[in-house]
């Protein structure tokens, strides 16, 4: 059974987990704002110290590789590579969507999990209550998002709620409310935001797809804005 | 033997180097990424630390391997913790941090101006404090007494554009690719300085202003063009280069004999202009004057590492919340 450690600096929340078999060894989370590059390692020093462990001990280093912010994927897909190339470990990137979540899987009711991402959108994807993806990850607008739940939850026979997780879900659950009613249900605050339980678990079922940490990219899901200006100037200028 | 690792990613190169005692240098390994940001004519941030992140590790190891040097042989892991771009820098840092962590292995974070400063020692190891020097680069532009290691007097610094800056801005208009300042010295090798540009000289400041050279040259170019009047490129590339390396070389001249310095060091990416390095030795003739090879000139690890072997020397560690800092003042003082 493997010792694995995971990081999530994803979003808003920073949690980190250590996990062996189906046994939650250690974990530490923080809600402080975004201060994730400042906090991150002095969190893991007192984790690993308060287990009586180190980084040796370790198998596997786990991270969530997006979505999410840019530059907090970077924190933490920077940080676990550190990690893991100091012990010669290697690196699995599990999809923050995903591992967010896990936290809610055996709720009785689909998972949305909901990630602030700028521009009037949110990064989401739809899982099944046991946590099979129904939908890949995607930015989508609020309204959109409404629709096609509606659409979704409608076609639906017997699961009629669905429920949200992650950074975006506190701030437009009302919005939901307004649009799907009561088929919104909030994940507790404690499963919210907090990527590495999710992480770390689904780390344990996959131990096979690990990689050398230099092969481990993020998953941005979108272009850098530079890159879709350009490719919009070079479609404009193919058509003229 | 001092073994020190030291990664610098402020901007858009990956880099990494290690060092030892007396500046000697085991490995100097840069991954540029300027093909990438050509096509953009300029650095776009969000792709640089994109392309960081995907470069890190292999840059690090291959400068771990070219040493001979294995992680737990080091002495202490340095990273250039800023300025610069804050995307760039955090991969950097989170990576270097994580690094030291893992392999228990103290942390040392550098000024990347610091660094600069420190880069002719590669090559003049004998250099001594104190030394006046000219820090120009893409982002910076300051004359400064070091007075000792660690120990930097700020005379003057840029109020809006660096000197690397306006010349990748005046290129762009040109028609030049990115980086600017090799393409502008390149064309002004046939061309003369024929037109009159503006130069702040900023009345007795050591403070520089590029802004208004970069609108006038801007100015200048359209005129030509509504009036359909002819003008050389190279001309004009060469009274621009003319206009930026006359302030620089004369406030550095001058700052060095008001504080009686008896060596100028150029850094930075501008350091490298032949015209630049040719104009201070002839303005002071009776003076020592260092400068970096090219590559040591742009942004490289190599740079870092000496400074961090100083700062080893002196005791000077990061703790484990060390964050990147775009706009991270140098220990200068006024």
């Amino acid at each position: 059974m493997a010792k694995i450690l995971s990081v999530d600096a994803a979003g808003k929340g920073l949690s980190l987990a250590v996990v062996e078999g189906d046994r939650l060894i250690a974990s530490c989370c923080l809600n402080v704002g975004l201060t994730h590059s400042e906090r991150l390692l002095p969190m893991l020093q007192a984790l690993l110290g308060g287990a009586g462990l180190t980084l040796a001990d370790m198998d596997l280093v786990a991270v969530t590789n997006g979505p999410g912010s840019f530059t907090g994927l970077r924190i933490g897909l920077a940080t676990a590579k550190g990690l893991a190339e100091g012990q010669g470990l290697p690196l699995l990137p599990v999809g923050t969507l995903e591992a967010e979540a896990y936290a809610v899987r055996q709720m009785g009711a689909f998972i949305c999990p909901v990630l602030d991402a700028r521009r009037n959108e949110v990064y989401t994807a739809l899982y099944a209550p046991d946590g099979a993806e129904i939908w890949p990850p995607m930015a989508l607008s609020l309204s959109d998002l409404a629709e096609r739940l509606r659409e979704f939850l409608a076609a639906s026979a017997d699961i009629k709620q669905v429920i949200f997780v992650g950074d975006a879900a506190e701030i437009y659950i009302n919005q939901m409310r307004a649009e799907l009613g009561e088929a919104c249900r909030i994940a507790p605050p404690e499963k919210r935001l907090f990527g590495a339980f999710g992480a770390a678990f689904i780390a344990q079922e996959r131990t096979e797809e690990a990689l050398p940490p230099e092969r481990v990219e993020a998953f941005y899901l979108r272009l850098s804005e530079a890159e879709r200006n350009r490719i919009a100037k070079l479609k404009a200028e193919e058509k003229a | 033997m001092v073994k020190i690792l030291a990664i610098e990613s402020s901007c858009d190169e990956t880099a990494a180097a290690v060092i030892t005692d007396g500046y000697k240098l085991l490995s100097n390994v840069v991954a540029t990424q300027i093909p990438v940001h050509q096509l953009y004519g300029g650095v776009v941030p969000e792709i640089a630390s994109r392309e960081h992140l995907n470069s890190v590790v292999p840059v690090v190891r291959h400068a771990l391997d070219e040493a001979g040097v294995k992680l737990a042989d080091l002495d202490a892991v340095a990273v250039t913790q800023g300025p610069g771009l804050i995307g760039s820098l955090l991969v950097g840092v989170s990576y270097a941090k994580a690094l030291a962590f893992s392999a228990g292995v103290p942390l040392i974070g550098v000024h990347h101006l610091e660094g600069h400063m420190s880069a002719p020692f590669l090559e003049h190891p004998q250099l001594t404090y104190p030394y006046l020097a000219l820090v120009v680069s893409g982002s910076h532009s300051g004359v400064a007494v070091a007075e000792a290691a660690g120990r930097y007097r700020l005379l003057g610094q840029s109020r809006d554009d660096a000197a690397g800056e306006a010349f990748d801005k005046i290129a762009r208009a040109l028609g030049l690719p990115y980086p600017g300042g090799p393409a502008i010295q390149a064309a002004a090798k046939d061309g003369e300085p024929i037109y009159d540009f503006p130069c702040a000289w900023l009345d007795d400041s050591y403070d520089f202003s590029f802004s208004g050279l970069k609108s006038a040259v801007l100015n200048f170019l359209n005129k030509k063009r509504m009036k359909g009047e002819d003008f050389r490129m190279e001309d004009v590339a060469a009274s621009a280069q003319e206009a930026i390396i006359k302030v620089l070389a004369t406030k550095a001249v001058r700052a060095a004999c008001e504080f009686g310095q008896q060596t100028i060091v150029l850094a930075g990416g501008v350091a490298s202009n032949q015209a630049l390095r040719e104009r201070v030795k002839e303005l002071a003739p009776e003076m020592q004057v260092v400068y970096p090879s090219p590559k040591y000139c742009t942004d490289n690890a190599a740079m870092i590492a000496a400074a961090a072997l100083g700062k080893y020397q002196r005791g000077e560690f990061a703790d484990w919340s060390l964050n990147a800092q775009a706009n991270l003042p140098l220990y200068f003082y006024i």
